[in-house]
C-alpha cells in the first residue's frame, strides 16, 4: 500500500511539473499589433457654421458683384458696374463782332431856295443889310434847303463784319449782346463863317432792323450853346428795306452847324436775318460757323440855312474880305445871296460802335459726345471665370443719371451693345430728354421691382432691343455710345460753362434665370504630410448623414472628390453626390465614402494595390435649377447640421 | 533622475509585476516538516527543535496570481504569422471577450527570508525572522477591455481600475503555543519597515458613447507614491483651460502637472513604519476525541499597517469631459470656428481629463491586506502518513482581493521526506501544485509550486497568470518530533 501511494504521488508530481513546457509558437518577439474594431461607431452630431455664399464665391465689395440693400433692408447680390460718358463741358467761346463802321463823309447839294415868306412859321421876313466895300443894300431873307437823300450815301457801313461761332451752334435766330451803344456825331463842315446854324427837319436815321434798340438819345447843339436832348422811342420798321427808322427831328430844329448833333443808340440784341447772317459749320472736321454783319447807319433829312440867322457883321466882313464889288453887286441885283451860298454842304459824321459781344444765343446747339470707353465687366469674382458658372440674369437694369446745368432741354440717344458668344446685342434708347438738373432713367425689359431706392421715380425709357439679352450672360464689356446732345436754346447764356454728364450703371441683381449655374470648388491638399500614420488606417466605409438648411434660391448639389498626391481623382474611392433643393429646411443628405470593388480604403490611404495615396479632397457646391426671379441674398447661406458621421464595417489600425 | 534612483523605483514597482512568488506555499500547509508553516498559520509548530535559515535562501518565493492571462491578451494571429493582440479585429469579438472576467487581476507577492530561526522554548515554538516582502497587483475591469475591443456607441462604466505595489521589510517574532492536547494557538508580531508604496487608482471611469449628440467621459484618477526622499522633481506649470476657469472661477489659473520623467529620489531609506500581527489556531479533533485524524486550523495573517511619512499625491480634476461634436465648423470665411481650433480644444480638454495635478505631500497609513486561511486536514486512520487537506485562502485587499480553495494530498512516507500534491479553484481559476520537502537532520530543502507554470512562451513568460515557485534551504535542529 505504501509503495503504491508513493508511486502514485511521484507520478502525479512529475506530471504536474512536466506540464510546464514551452510553446514555441508563442513567440513574444513576433506580435502583430494590428488593432481595430468590427463595430460601427458614430461620432456625436456635428454641424457646420453658416457657409456664406458670398464667402464661397469670394465676392468683394469692390468687385462688380456687390451687395445691395433695398428699402426693406434685404441685402442681395447684384452685378453693378458704373460708367460715365466723358462729356466735355458745353462752352461757347466768346462771339465778338467788330462792327468796323466807316465814317460819314458826304457832300449834299443845294436843293432848293425857299423864300422866307413861304415859311410862315418863321419869325417873319427880314432883310440882310449889306454894307461892304462901300456898297449897301438889303436882300430879302431866304431859306436854302439841302436835302439828304438815299443817293447821298450819308451812311456808315458795317463792311461785312464777320466773326467765328463755335461749331456747337448749329442754328441761330437771335443773340443777346452785352449792352452796346453806337455813337454818331454829325456836323456840317466847310461853311463860311457867317453860316453858323442850320435847320434840320424830318431827320431820320436808318439802321439794320435786326438790331434791337433799347435806347436812343438824340442830342443837338443849338443857338448859344443850347443843347437839346431827346429820348427817341418811336421807331419804325422799314420792312421793305429791312431797316429800322429812327425819327430824329420831326420839326425844324436849329442846330449849330459846327457842333452839329449826336445820336447815341443802345443795342441789347439782334436777330439773324438780312443783315446778320449766321452760317453754321457744315464741315465734318469741325470748322467753326460764322456771323456776318452787313448794312449801315444812314442819315436822311432836310438841312436848310435861314439867312435870317446870318450875323450881318460877319457877313459884311466876309464880303469885304472875300467878295469883289461885282459879286456884291450881283447879290444885290439877284436880291439873293445864292451866288455866295455853298452849292453843296459837306456833312461829316463820326460813327463809333464798340465790339458787339454776344451774351446769349437763341437757336440750336448740338454738342458732340466723345467716344465712350466701354463698360468693362472683367473685374469679376474668380468663381465667375469658371467655365461651369453661368450667370443667367433675368432682370438686369440699366440706370442712367443725366445731369445738366443748362436751363434747357437737351435730347440725346444712348445705345448699348454687347457680344455674348456670337450674338451681338444692341439696345437703343432714342430721344432721351435731359432737363436742367438730375434726370434719372432706367432701361428694363423685365421686372423693375429691383430698382434702387434712388431710382424709384426714374423714367423708364422706351428702347429697342432686349436688355436681358444684353447682360443675361455677362459679357466682357458693354459698349456705350451717346449721340450728340441737341439743345433748342433760348437765350442761352454763352458766357457760362455748362457741365453735362451722363452716368450709367449696369445694375443686374443676381436673379436667376433658367440657365443660372454657379459652382464653387475648394480643394484641400497635403493630407499625406498633415496626417501621420494615415496609411496604417483602414475603415470599411464612412457614412455621413446630415440635414441641410439653405436660403439659396436654387438647388445645391454637393460633391466630394478624393484626390491623390498628384491632384487626380482617385477612382478606387467612391463617394456620392447629394442634392438639396432651393430653400431647403432640414433636408437630409447622406454621403458614403467607400472603396470601389476590389479595393480597400487603406489602398488609398497607404498607396497600395495600384492606387495612388489619398492626399486631399475637392469640395464642390453646384447651384442650379433656380427659382425664377429669386435673388441671391447677401445672407444666402448653407448650413449642414445634425451631421452624423459613422465609421462602418470596422476600423483597423496597423500599430506595428 | 539618477539611474540608481530609477532602478530603485523600478525594483519597488516591478518586483511585483514580474516573476514573483506567492507569499506562501499553500501546497505545503499540511506538511508538518515544512519549515515555514508558521508563516501560513502562526499556530503551526515544526517537527524539529528548531532551524536556522541559510541567509537569504531560507525562503524564496516568487509568484503570479490572477485571472488575466497572457493568452487572454495575445492570440495566435489569424493570418498564421505569430501572435497578435486581442484587439486584432480579425479575432472573433465574442470569443475574445468571453475570456475576460468581470474583474481581471494580476497579483504578485514575493518574499525573501533574509534571516530566520526557530526554536522551542516557552512551551512552544518560537520564531524570528527578517524578510523582504513585496506585493503588487493590477485590476482591470471587463469594461475596459470591452471599450478597447468592442468600441461602439454604448455606455461604458469602468470602475476600479487600479494598480498597487508595496515593498517592505518585516521583522517578525512569533510564538506557537500548545494549550492542551487538542488546541494550539499562535501569534506573531511583525515590525514593518516600509521601503516604497505606490497606488494608482482609477475610479468612476465612465465613457458614454451611446448618446447621439454627445460623448461624455469622467474619470477620477489618483496616484500615491510613498518613499523616503522621493520628490516630484521639477514640475510643469500649466494653465487651466478657459472652460475649467469658468466652472472654477476661484481656482488659480495655473497648476503643477505631474511629470513622471522628472521624479527624483534623494537619499532613499525607510519611508514608513508599521506593525502587523498574525494569529492562528489549530484544533486536533482526533486528540480531542471527536474524529480521529481530523484537524481544523485557521489563521489571520498580516493584520497591520504601514504609516508612510512621505507620500506624494496627485489626482486629476475629475471633471466630466464632453465631446458634443464639432459645431459651427467654419467653412471658408464663413461663420464658426475652424475645425483645427475645435480639434485643439478637444485635445486640451481631453488632456484635462487625465492630467494629474500635484497635491500636497502627506502622510498616509495603509493596511497590508490581510489573509485568512482556514484548513481542514484528515489523515487516513489506516495510514496516517497520508492525509487530505482542504485549505481555504482568502486575501482581503480591496480591489485586489482573491480567494482560493485548495485540496491537497499530503504524504509523509519518511521523517526526512514529505511531499504534497494539490489542486485549487478560486477567483484566479484552477491550478495544480505540489511540493517536495526534504529535511533530513541538519538540512532542509523544499521546492514547490502552488500553480505549476503550465505553458511558457518562447521567452519563458507563463501563458497563464497563475504561476509560482518556492524554494528554501534551511538547517533544522534535532530529531523529528511528533507534534
Amino acid at each position: 500500500m505504501t509503495k503504491k501511494v508513493l508511486h502514485l504521488a511521484a507520478v502525479l508530481f512529475g506530471a504536474a511539473t512536466v506540464v510546464s513546457c514551452f510553446d514555441k509558437s508563442y513567440d513574444l518577439d513576433n506580435i502583430d499589433l494590428t488593432i481595430g474594431s468590427n463595430a460601427d461607431i458614430s461620432l456625436p452630431l456635428s454641424s457646420t457654421g453658416n457657409i456664406l455664399l458670398r464667402d464661397l464665391m469670394g465676392l468683394e465689395e469692390d468687385g462688380i458683384v456687390q451687395f445691395i440693400t433695398d428699402e426693406q433692408g434685404n441685402e442681395y447680390f447684384a452685378v453693378v458696374q458704373d460708367g460715365q460718358a466723358d462729356i466735355a463741358p458745353i462752352e461757347i467761346p466768346e462771339i465778338n463782332i467788330d462792327p468796323d463802321l466807316t465814317g460819314i463823309n458826304t457832300h449834299i447839294d443845294l436843293n432848293v431856295i425857299i423864300p422866307v415868306e413861304e415859311d410862315v412859321k418863321k419869325s417873319g421876313p427880314r432883310r440882310i443889310r449889306i454894307n461892304a466895300q462901300g456898297i449897301t443894300s438889303e436882300i430879302e431873307d431866304a431859306i436854302y434847303n439841302y436835302q439828304i437823300t438815299e443817293e447821298d450815301n450819308a451812311k456808315s457801313e458795317f463792311n461785312n463784319a464777320k466773326t467765328d461761332v463755335d461749331k456747337d451752334v448749329r442754328s441761330l435766330t437771335h443773340i443777346a449782346i452785352k449792352e452796346n451803344t453806337a455813337t454818331m456825331e454829325v456836323h456840317v463842315d466847310e461853311l463860311p463863317e457867317w453860316l453858323e446854324y442850320f435847320y434840320m427837319e424830318n431827320g431820320q436815321l436808318y439802321l439794320p432792323a435786326e438790331l434791337e434798340i433799347s435806347k436812343c438819345v438824340f442830342t443837338c447843339y443849338g443857338e448859344d450853346g443850347k443843347t437839346t436832348v431827346n429820348n427817341i422811342t418811336n421807331y419804325q420798321i422799314d420792312e421793305a428795306r429791312g431797316y429800322t427808322l429812327i425819327p430824329l427831328t420831326e420839326t425844324r430844329t436849329k442846330i449849330s452847324a459846327r457842333r452839329g448833333m449826336k445820336l447815341e443808340v443802345t443795342f441789347t440784341g439782334a436777330s439773324t436775318g438780312q443783315h446778320f447772317v449766321f452760317q453754321p459749320d457744315n464741315a465734318a472736321d469741325g470748322i467753326k460757323g460764322t456771323i456776318t454783319a452787313t448794312g449801315c447807319f444812314e442819315v436822311r433829312g432836310d438841312f436848310d440855312f435861314n439867312t435870317a440867322d446870318i450875323d450881318e457883321n460877319k457877313f459884311n466882313q466876309w464880303l469885304t474880305n472875300n467878295a469883289s464889288p461885282e459879286a456884291i453887286q450881283k447879290i444885290i441885283s439877284d436880291g439873293s445871296i445864292q451866288s455866295i451860298m455853298p452849292s453843296e454842304i459837306h456833312v461829316v459824321g463820326d460813327v463809333s460802335m464798340p465790339n458787339i459781344v454776344v451774351e446769349k444765343v437763341t437757336g440750336t446747339l448740338q454738342h458732340e459726345i466723345a467716344a465712350i470707353a466701354p463698360i468693362r465687366l472683367d473685374d469679376m469674382p474668380d468663381f465667375l471665370n469658371d467655365e461651369d458658372v453661368v450667370l443667367d440674369l433675368d432682370n438686369p437694369l440699366i440706370l442712367i443719371n443725366a445731369k445738366s446745368e443748362m436751363a434747357a432741354t437737351a435730347t440725346t440717344d444712348i445705345t448699348l451693345g454687347s457680344i455674348v458668344g456670337t450674338t451681338h446685342n444692341i439696345v437703343s434708347a432714342p430721344g432721351i430728354e435731359i432737363k436742367q438738373g438730375n434726370n434719372l432713367y432706367y432701361i428694363s425689359n423685365g421686372n423693375s421691382k429691383f430698382l434702387p431706392k434712388e431710382y424709384q421715380s426714374a423714367e423708364k425709357l422706351n428702347v429697342t432691343g432686349q436688355v436681358s439679352s444684353l447682360i443675361k450672360k455677362i459679357p466682357e464689356e458693354i459698349t456705350v455710345s451717346v449721340a450728340p446732345v441737341t439743345l433748342q436754346a433760348v437765350d442761352f447764356d454763352i458766357t457760362k460753362k455748362y457741365n453735362l454728364s451722363v452716368d450709367y450703371q449696369i445694375y443686374a441683381p443676381l436673379t436667376m434665370g433658367e440657365e443660372f449655374r454657379m459652382v464653387y470648388r475648394d480643394t484641400e491638399r497635403g493630407w499625406i504630410d498633415d496626417l501621420e500614420d494615415m496609411d496604417k488606417l483602414d475603415i470599411g466605409k464612412i457614412e455621413m448623414k446630415g440635414l441641410v438648411d439653405s436660403n439659396v434660391p436654387g438647388q445645391i448639389t454637393l460633391t466630394l472628390i478624393p484626390l491623390d498626391e498628384y491632384g487626380q481623382r482617385i477612382d478606387a474611392l467612391r463617394i456620392n453626390s447629394e442634392k438639396a433643393p432651393a430653400y431647403a429646411k432640414n433636408h437630409e443628405i447622406k454621403f458614403t465614402l467607400e472603396p470601389a470593388p476590389g479595393y480597400t480604403l487603406n489602398d488609398a490611404l497607404a498607396g497600395t494595390n495600384g492606387v495612388m495615396r489619398l492626399d486631399g479632397m475637392t469640395y464642390e457646391a453646384r447651384i442650379d435649377q433656380p427659382i425664377k426671379d429669386e435673388t441671391v441674398q447677401k445672407n444666402a447661406q448653407i448650413r449642414i447640421h445634425d451631421i452624423k458621421t459613422t465609421l462602418k464595417g470596422g476600423i483597423i489600425y496597423d500599430a506595428n | 533622475m539618477k539611474t540608481t534612483h530609477k532602478l530603485l523605483m523600478a525594483i519597488a514597482f516591478l518586483t511585483s509585476a514580474g516573476k514573483l512568488i506567492g507569499q506562501n506555499l499553500n501546497s505545503a500547509y499540511f506538511l508538518d516538516g515544512y519549515t515555514y508553516g508558521h508563516e501560513m498559520n502562526p499556530a503551526k509548530s515544526y517537527d524539529r527543535k528548531g532551524y536556522v535559515t541559510f541567509p537569504a535562501l531560507g525562503h524564496i518565493g516568487t509568484g503570479l496570481h490572477g485571472n488575466l492571462n497572457l493568452k487572454n491578451i495575445l492570440y495566435k494571429n489569424p493570418n498564421g504569422d505569430g501572435l497578435t493582440t486581442f484587439l486584432n479585429p480579425y479575432l472573433d469579438t465574442k470569443e475574445v471577450m468571453d475570456n475576460f472576467h468581470k474583474k481581471n487581476k494580476i497579483l504578485t507577492d514575493s518574499r525573501i527570508e533574509l534571516i530566520g530561526f526557530g526554536f522551542r522554548a516557552f512551551k512552544g515554538f518560537n520564531t524570528f525572522n527578517i524578510a523582504a516582502r513585496t506585493n503588487a497587483g493590477i485590476n482591470v475591469p471587463y469594461e475596459l477591455f470591452d471599450v478597447l475591443k468592442n468600441l461602439e456607441n454604448k455606455d461604458y462604466n469602468i470602475s476600479k481600475v487600479g494598480a498597487t505595489s508595496t515593498a517592505w521589510v518585516e521583522i517578525g517574532l512569533g510564538h506557537s503555543h500548545q494549550l492542551n492536547e487538542a488546541w494550539r494557538f499562535g501569534a506573531k508580531f511583525k515590525l514593518l519597515l516600509g521601503a516604497a508604496n505606490a497606488r494608482i487608482k482609477g475610479d468612476n471611469l465612465h465613457l458614454d458613447l451611446s448618446a447621439e449628440d454627445r460623448w461624455t467621459a469622467t474619470a477620477n484618477a489618483s496616484v500615491e507614491a510613498s518613499m523616503k526622499g522621493l520628490t516630484w522633481g521639477e514640475q510643469k506649470v500649466k494653465e487651466h483651460t478657459d472652460e475649467y476657469m469658468k466652472q472654477h472661477p476661484n481656482s488659480p489659473r495655473t497648476y503643477k502637472e505631474v511629470d513622471f520623467e522628472k521624479m527624483d529620489i534623494d537619499n532613499p531609506g525607510v519611508g514608513g513604519a508599521g506593525m502587523a500581527f498574525d494569529f492562528g489556531t489549530e484544533w486536533d479533533l482526533g486528540k480531542q476525541g471527536l474524529v480521529k485524524g481530523l484537524k481544523l486550523s485557521a489563521a489571520l495573517l498580516d493584520l497591520g499597517f504601514i504609516r508612510w511619512k512621505n507620500t506624494l499625491n496627485a489626482a486629476n480634476h475629475g471633471e466630466t469631459f464632453v465631446f458634443d461634436g464639432f459645431h459651427n465648423v467654419k467653412i471658408g470665411d464663413g461663420d464658426g470656428e475652424k475645425i483645427e481650433d475645435q480639434w485643439d480644444d478637444l485635445g486640451d480638454r481631453l488632456e484635462d481629463l487625465y492630467q494629474l495635478q500635484t497635491a500636497e505631500t502627506t502622510k498616509k497609513v495603509h493596511g497590508l491586506g490581510a489573509t485568512l486561511n482556514i484548513g481542514v486536514e484528515y489523515a487516513l486512520p489506516s495510514y496516517d502518513k497520508l492525509s487530505f487537506g482542504l485549505l481555504s485562502t482568502t486575501r482581503i485587499q480591496g480591489r485586489y482581493s482573491w480567494n482560493e480553495e485548495r485540496l491537497s494530498v499530503n504524504l509523509s512516507p519518511a521523517k526526512a521526506f514529505e511531499l504534497a500534491l494539490s489542486a485549487a479553484v478560486g477567483t484566479q481559476g484552477a491550478s495544480v501544485g505540489g511540493v517536495i520537502n526534504i529535511h533530513p537532520r541538519g538540512f532542509n530543502l523544499f521546492v514547490g509550486m502552488d500553480h505549476v507554470l503550465g505553458k511558457l512562451s518562447k521567452q519563458y513568460v507563463p501563458l497563464k497568470s497563475n504561476a509560482d515557485f518556492f524554494f528554501g534551504l534551511n538547517i533544522p535542529f534535532g530529531k523529528p518530533i511528533e507534534n
